[in-house]
């Protein structure tokens, strides 16, 4: 029998050891077994004579080995990220006033014929196209009961800082998406015409009509403008769809062995609403070759992500009511509460327009497809 | 008709402010038999064990006129430390006022007996909310809209209706409400559903 305990202790232990538990788990789950080897034994420390600390009937050996011991956190879900940087421009604002940008989106006029002693007739300049954005403070704040942290032995709640920055990636990655999701943007880029958007579904040949139709493109004076559209962002219920177009060598929807010739670079954006089989999907420039800058994401200088803070404990430990205090271990919390209070903050904005543009920076680098249409 | 008091992570919707006093169970209501109906959800699980989950807003005193009723205390259950005689339980309470919490509202105007009579059909930000023991409400409901219960005594003012965090328009700021989303619409019967609550101690401070 005490063989078999010492197996069973053995099993136990390289269980755990392969989880990836604590040497003090490990120890726990040790003594465990070793106490009931000492049951067996009758080598005990609780021996005759000795003060009966607690009394274990068979019903606390199942506990021990099927709810105490076996208790371990596991990893949670990881998390789809949406790679949204290719598609914004980031630029940083030196604090949360309104930050005003100017861009020449127009050009010099035509030169024109002059005969001879004639006089050149004057040209013109646009005025300039003004953006304005600004950073605004996101914040989520929680407080912890000084018991749960103690009460807390398998460590769920030491996650909680990475929670808070994955929380902050996902908000700004919802930040982003909404910029042009959101109905205004659509609106502008629909009312822009067929250059601008489409209700097909995603196909090879849509993916090329928009390609054109960025083609097409024009400045304030409708002089053409490099304006390729690089990035396909779609609903996580295309990603296939998308991979497909690309990788296709010829067209799949045509039976006349049409070369595929669209290239694009995907990405997913699983915050995209739409139910399939009509599932939205958008195309970008890429503004680091053009200047197009579909959109931007202000920054506040000095703070390039999200921070975590922790509300320092507002008491120190004490011998006597006048001598000097030490500083305690910030787990101890809050001097009125006991609680921890832990706060995560972001700065960042766009350029919002209500009424006209929504979060469109510039229209002429964006495309939609409402992916409606068979 | 919910059976159990509001439960849930978002139940909070300030981060304060929190002044916690501590009362007996047998002190709060309408909660288990402290109520009309006698059957309002209790603190408590089956095994005599606190629910952590549970946060209804609740008065502490009296139900009578006579024990000074509506000038009870109100606030939000934040924990209760269960005792083996449930009436002995410790309720802590957040009697703060400006705390804002999610709980059950029901849109009662007055009564007819023990009948809810009238209803609120269009309630907006700041309108009045009272700890309401009348038996029309389900178990798991504490607020209503009218100022008096069943019986024609007053209730208890707990605070006044108010936008959840997630209620504001944002799109200003690039979030995702391009208007305010209160339900301020409700049919001409009895609804009972979440609301946000500021917490108030309206009587008290009138008093």
């Amino acid at each position: 029998m005490r063989r078999i305990l010492g197996f069973l202790k053995d099993i136990r232990r390289h269980q755990l050891s392969q989880r990836g538990a604590s040497n003090e788990r490990l120890a726990e789950a040790g003594a465990l077994f070793d106490f009931m080897d000492a049951q067996l034994t009758g080598v005990r420390v609780d021996a005759p004579n000795t003060i009966l600390r607690e009394t274990l009937v068979s019903a606390d050996f199942t506990y021990a080995i099927m709810e105490f011991v076996n208790r371990l956190a596991i990893p949670g879900y990881e998390k789809k990220n949406f790679n949204f940087e290719p598609l914004i421009f980031t630029d940083q604002v030196t604090n949360f006033l309104p930050h005003n940008r100017y861009q020449n989106r127009g050009a010099f006029d035509d030169l024109e014929y002059v005969g001879s002693k004639g006089q050149a007739r004057p040209g013109s300049i646009d005025d300039a196209t003004k953006r304005v954005h600004s950073a605004y403070r996101f914040e989520k704040q929680i407080d912890i009961a000084y018991e749960t942290l103690v009460n807390d032995d398998l460590g769920y709640l030491e996650d909680t800082i990475r929670l808070m920055g994955e929380a902050a990636r996902r908000t700004l990655e919802k930040y982003v998406s909404r910029m042009y999701t959101n109905a205004t943007s659509i609106a502008r880029l629909t009312g822009l015409g067929a250059l601008y958007s489409q209700n097909g579904r995603l196909t090879t040949a849509r993916v090329s009509e928009a390609r054109m139709a960025f083609n097409q493109r024009t400045d304030a004076r409708a002089n053409p403008i490099n304006a390729r559209g690089q990035y396909l962002v779609v609903h996580s219920g295309l990603v296939d769809t998308a991979q497909q177009i690309l990788r296709s060598t010829q067209v799949a929807e045509l039976m006349t062995n049409a070369v595929n010739v669209v290239t694009f670079t995907p990405i997913e954006d699983p915050y995209i609403t739409g139910t399939a089989p009509n599932l939205p999907w958008y195309m970008f420039t890429d503004w680091r070759t053009n200047n197009i800058r579909p959109f931007v994401l202000a920054r506040l200088q000095g703070w390039t992500g999200p921070r975590v803070f922790r509300k320092r404990a507002d008491m120190e430990a004490v011998t006597t009511l006048t001598g000097a205090g030490a500083m305690v271990e910030p787990v101890l919390g809050d001097f009125d509460t006991g609680n921890i209070a832990l706060k995560i903050v972001d700065v960042f904005g766009t350029y919002i327009d209500g009424t006209t543009e929504g979060n469109l920076w510039d229209y002429r680098g964006a495309y939609y497809s409402t992916g409606t249409a068979p | 008709m919910t059976t159990e008091f509001y439960q849930g992570t978002d139940w909070q919707q300030s981060s304060g402010p929190h002044v916690i006093r501590q009362v007996l169970e047998n002190d709060v209501w309408p909660v288990l038999d402290n109520s009309e109906s006698g059957a309002k959800d209790s603190l408590l699980n089956a095994s005599g064990a606190y629910d952590p989950a549970l946060h209804p807003v609740v008065a502490i005193g009296g139900r009578t006129a006579a024990d000074g009723r509506p000038l009870n205390v109100t606030g939000v259950v934040t924990d209760v430390t269960a005792s083996s005689t449930v009436a002995e339980s410790l309720v802590r309470v957040n009697i703060a006022d400006g705390m804002i919490v999610r709980n059950y509202v029901a849109n009662v105007l007055t009564y007819d007996g023990t009948l809810a009579t009238t209803f609120e059909t269009a309630p907006v930000p700041g309108q009045p909310v009272y700890v309401d023991d009348s038996q029309a409400l389900a178990a798991g409901v504490t607020l209503s809209m009218s100022p008096l219960n069943e019986d024609g005594l007053r209730n208890p003012m707990a605070g006044v209706l108010f936008y959840c965090q997630d209620e504001y328009p944002s799109d200003m700021v690039g979030g995702p409400n391009a208007a305010a989303t209160f339900d301020s619409s409700l049919s001409e019967s009895l609804v009972e559903q979440t609301y946000c609550v500021m917490l108030l101690n309206g009587w008290r401070e009138l008093a």
